[in-house]
């Protein structure tokens, strides 16, 4: 069993690459909720599934469709950027992005 | 009065003695009157309905029925806030391709229902313009998240309604709000245009208070889209010529694993008279099991599974392109600020939890591990499909909990069994109906029938059956 | 101690398709930012991918043109990460199952042929193009979406030159199988290099660090060069190399550290769920095998083989696929596989380096090219003519006959008329009768100067020639 304060550095960590701040308040209800989610875990851990392989859609299924390669013209690209907050000349615009 | 089935306008529309202008008018009085008690709308759109009424054709399928959309799904010009302070303001330059379809048909949009946030709850009380309240008793919940939805049908504002189902989002409130909730199979209708939640799990459905009227619904949206991949290119069925009352020979499976979940006596006693009523319509009952063990493991699995996809899915909800934008210096910090001022508590700690299950150093042990004991589950149900047309269950072990009993929607609060039980239809992506069979404390209770992969028919056929031997069709509640 | 290198290379190749990987919207260089975009291409919620057929085809072209064995499914996943340049906060790539699989490329270096192995080819889509300004960056999404195909080597390249032989014969591949303009200084091919240091005879791996996104051959090699020199250097003072993720700057020609492996990102891979999993039919992929065009070095083969060229004369040909599709072309009016060479090789490059075109941009068609070297070898033209009859092929775009007859080119080979033209000029030129006499056999040179003055440079020099002499002997027997 892992101490509080190591399980509150993960789940900060884990905000953190999730793109989140979390505050020390929040951070109290999100270690219960990780607790039960860890035995969410626990349950799944105590079914036998060595033969047994993921199911990544609800039923097996495949198709054969490509889409032909035809362009559609639209012309409300300048609409669509109309939902984004800044721009400048057509571009979205962001803080400097350090590479 | 206003509160008339799909067919009922059909045939109204048709006779030059209704008032179709006066009719309007009284759905819109009645919208507000609704929304004053229910809080069921994020967004009424009296003047696009006005306008597309001048141009509507009455004569197609469903011309000038009017109906309310799930806030999930894009509506071109038209705010689409899937209830989120993130996507408040967002106005999509697209629609989803059930909203064309509809408007091919002529059908007549008359708001977007309130939902939880992003569809991540089962109470709508996460809602960005507040909770939605049962239009049985309006300090109850209607459910969620598909809750506003349920509740605008439930309260005979409109004809038919859609939502969007991921565990339970359509079939559960439809339950609490005593109407008739659908999910078909997954494939069937497209989902390009629905603001995802679980992509492997989504489906589109609809609320309707008959099951004739849904079989018109279902079969208006179903169908091969090509701009979603996943969507069907199986033949649609004419579900509603193919209705068929007669259930005789019908091979009915029930799963003792959740009827021994059910502890409320009176709904208990509903869901035998219900197998009752089945026997004597000539359909053979039978008994089932699916092994308890694995029966627990459907909220893990949902849990896990849902909040993984999840956390890609919505990872574009960054404040650069659209939606919510906070200040900051640096990009992480504008994505980073605008994600946690923009996405309420609920679905910041399932996006979190998520990312942790999918990590991948964590991935086999949670996100694959749910997928695989997800098989073992699907396994376990075409087993039982192998015998049987029908699995019945009932839909919850609860009439609608009072909304001061609702505390913030926690993800992972321990969940009976019968909390959870719907979810089995996402998994196997089978269709899945709930149908109202009575009353408990004077709210509506209901049943839910499950069936195979693209059998939507066989469903509608048994729920009609059902309905008609039940008598509770058409019913909703103004008041209360 | 000596050390060997061991590097990988990862090659990023931009698809010449119409429209997007997953979206119907046009794939167009130059056009005003985020012009070229639609709601999929922005990540704009509840949409979802459409796999185009033509990237799926010129993946499978690539596939084959280096043996790969190619997968009977296409599955896609995603990569996860946040960053301004991916719209989606996702990448859709193939992880689990590459396209293609187990390849091989020949390369020569120092008259050395080496095989590099391939470990994977798979399909994945381009992200958004940023420009950086002092205090603020710009994002277009044109670039959103565009198909790439990523070509991963195994660690079988062992110094700088051999990178730079093998990202030449790809690059080469990417043009003779029409897949993309491979262009490294316009980021249509990119290149990533994975390199580590361990000592001769040594099984294991040493550290390795990549090298991001290095847009020209000569930075790869250049990169590549100061990357084993400076793991050297750690490894000979007894320093361990650190497992990190750098840039190559050209300003100082040298690499710098972006991340080291502790900010490594998770990428968190898991299956596309949108993209159902698509079967590739048999056939199809047999087809496209068929309609595959020569690959550069089978061209190179024939060519010395059957046509007799030498190998530095072949090898000209083939280091275009434009000259080479132009040599084959005209090969079917024409069998002077040397003449042909001789004019591409000279003539027609010059032409095409003045004016900076490639040829099938020029007037110039393999039947007219044909038809010069057929004329001069029936003499109807001298060599001499034959260039001005190029210049104006190139000008005009007029067929050669037509330009012989409008320039009234066809060379005397009429002994009579040129015995007049030879008598007349010797008539002229009395003096230059004496100086002959003399023995100054210069003189013959100035009177068949005087000779294709007079004729307009039509008669035939080796005819005019054999007469000039004979009437010179006439007058001064």
């Amino acid at each position: 069993m892992i101490c509080i304060d190591a399980k509150k550095n993960l789940l900060k960590e884990i905000s953190h690459q999730a793109m989140f701040d979390v505050s020390d308040n929040d951070l109290i209800d999100l270690v219960k909720e990780y607790d039960s989610f860890m035995k969410c875990v626990a349950i799944l851990e105590s079914i036998e599934t060595s033969d047994i392989t993921p199911l990544i859609y609800p039923y097996e299924i495949e198709t054969n469709f490509l889409r032909e390669d035809c362009i559609v013209h639209e012309t409300h690209h300048r609409d669509i950027l109309k939902n984004a907050k800044m721009t400048q000349d057509c571009y979205i615009k962001v803080p400097k992005v350090v590479k | 009065m206003i509160q008339y089935s799909i067919e009922e306008l059909q045939k109204l529309f048709q006779s030059s003695s209704f008032d179709k202008e006066n009719y309007y008018k009284e759905v819109f009085k009645e919208a507000q009157y609704q929304q004053e008690r229910l809080n069921a709308f994020v967004t009424i759109t009296k003047n696009e309905a006005y306008e597309t009424l001048r141009y509507t054709d009455f004569d197609l399928a469903l011309g000038g029925i009017p109906y309310v959309l799930k806030d999930n799904y894009h509506t071109k010009g038209i705010k689409t806030t899937a209830s989120s302070r993130m996507l408040e303001d967002y106005i999509p330059t697209y629609n989803a391709h059930i909203v064309d379809l509809l408007n091919r048909q002529g059908a007549c949009l008359i708001g977007k229902a309130s939902m939880d946030e992003l569809a991540m709850g089962g109470t709508n009380t996460t809602a960005l313009t507040g909770p939605v309240s049962n239009p049985w008793d309006s300090s109850r919940i209607a459910g969620g998240s598909s809750g506003g939805s349920a509740a605008l049908v439930a309260s005979g504002v409109v004809p038919f309604a859609l939502g969007s189902d991921t565990g339970d989002s359509i079939r559960k409130p439809a339950g609490f709000c005593g109407v008739v909730g659908f999910k078909p199979t997954w494939g069937r209708i497209s989902r390009y245009g629905l603001i995802p939640y679980a992509s492997s799990l989504d489906t589109v459905g609809a609320f309707t208070r008959n099951v004739r009227d849904m079989a018109i619904v279902i079969e208006a949206l179903s169908g091969r889209d090509d701009k979603d991949m996943t969507s069907s290119m199986s033949r649609v069925p004419h579900y509603l010529d193919n209705l068929d009352k007669n259930i005789q020979g019908m091979k009915i499976a029930v799963i003792q694993s959740i009827n021994d979940e059910i502890t409320n006596p009176l709904i208990k006693t509903n869901f035998e008279k219900v197998i009752q009523t089945f026997q004597n319509l000539g359909a053979i009952v039978s008994e089932e099991t699916i092994p308890l063990k694995l029966m627990k493991a459907l909220h893990p699995i949902y849990t896990i599974i849902a909040n993984c996809e999840a956390t890609s899915h919505l990872a574009c909800l960054d404040g650069i392109k659209f939606g919510y934008r906070a200040s900051g210096r640096t990009i992480e910090e504008i994505i980073t600020r605008s994600r946690t001022q923009g996405l309420g508590t609920s679905v910041k700690h399932r996006l979190i939890l998520g990312h942790l299950a999918l990590a991948t150093e964590n991935q086999e042990k949670m996100f694959r591990k749910a997928q695989k004991v997800r098989r073992l589950i699907v396994e376990e149900l075409n087993r039982i499909y192998k015998d049987y047309d029908i699995i019945l269950m009932p839909n919850s072990n609860t009439i609608a909990p009072m909304l001061s009993e609702v505390t913030e929607y926690s993800l992972n609060e321990e969940k009976d069994i019968l909390e959870n039980h719907l979810c089995l239809a996402n998994f196997a992506g089978t269709p899945s109906l709930s149908l109202p069979t009575g009353f408990v404390d004077h709210m509506p209770i209901a049943v839910n029938i499950m069936g195979r992969l693209f059998e939507e028919q066989t469903v509608f056929n048994c729920a009609y059956a059902l309905e008609a031997a039940l008598h509770f069709k058409n019913q909703y509640s103004r008041e209360g | 101690m000596e050390f060997e290198q061991i590097i990988g290379l990862e090659v990023h190749c931009e698809l010449k398709t119409n429209s997007k990987m997953f979206s119907s919207a046009p794939v167009t260089f130059g056009k005003e930012p985020n012009s070229m975009m639609n709601e999929i291409d922005m990540g704009m919620l509840g949409t979802m991918p459409v796999l185009n057929k033509r990237s799926v085809e010129l993946a499978i072209r690539v596939c084959h043109a280096l043996h790969m064995d190619i997968d009977e499914v296409l599955c896609f996943d995603r990569k996860n990460y946040y960053y301004a340049d991916l719209p989606k906060g996702f990448q859709i790539t193939q992880y689990r199952r590459p396209l293609g699989k187990n390849g091989y490329l020949d390369i020569e270096v120092d008259h050395v042929t080496t095989r590099i192995q391939i470990e994977r080819l798979h399909l994945e889509e381009d992200t958004a193009k940023q420009i950086h300004y002092n205090d603020y960056s710009l994002i277009d999404y044109n670039r959103a979406g565009i198909p790439l195909i990523e070509i991963v080597t195994c660690p079988d390249i062992r110094n700088a030159k051999q990178a730079a032989a093998y990202l030449e014969k790809l690059r080469q591949i990417f043009l003779y199988t029409d897949v993309s303009d491979a262009k490294m200084e316009e980021g249509s091919m990119r290149c990533d290099v994975n390199i580590s240091l361990r000592p001769f005879g040594c099984d294991s791996y040493g550290t390795r660090t990549e090298i991001k996104n290095v847009n020209s051959i000569s930075y790869v090699q250049k990169a590549i060069e100061f990357e084993a020199k400076r793991h050297e250097e750690l490894l000979r003072c007894g320093k361990s190399v650190l497992q990190e993720t750098r840039r190559f700057d050209e300003t100082i020609n040298e690499t710098i550290t972006m991340r080291t492996k502790s900010d490594a990102i998770d990428y968190r891979y898991y299956p596309e769920v949108n993209i159902l999993p698509i079967h590739i039919d048999h056939q199809w992929v047999l087809d496209i095998k068929k309609q595959l065009p020569l690959m550069a070095e089978d061209r190179e083969k024939i060519y010395i083989e059957k046509h007799g060229l030498s190998k530095r004369e072949a090898h000209f040909i083939v280091s275009s696929k434009e000259i080479s599709d132009f040599y084959e072309e005209t090969i079917q009016f024409c069998q002077d596989f040397q003449k042909i060479y001789h004019w591409l090789s000279g003539e027609v490059q010059s032409y095409l380096n003045n004016h900076h075109c490639t040829i099938y941009q020029t007037k110039l068609k393999p039947i007219y090219l044909s038809q010069l070297i057929q004329y001069i070898k029936e003499d109807v033209i001298s060599s001499q003519q034959s260039k001005q009859v190029f210049d104006c092929v190139m000008k005009e775009g007029k067929a050669p006959e037509v330009i012989i007859q409008e320039l009234d080119l066809r060379q005397i080979l009429d002994s009579d008329v040129i015995e007049e033209i030879v008598n007349h000029v010797l008539d002229v030129n009395a003096s230059s009768i004496q100086d002959y006499i003399q023995g100054k056999k210069k003189v013959i040179g100035f009177l068949m100067g005087q000779i294709m003055k007079e004729s307009k440079g039509q008669v035939n020099p080796k005819m005019a020639n054999q007469i000039l002499i004979q009437s010179l002997q006439k007058r001064t027997q």
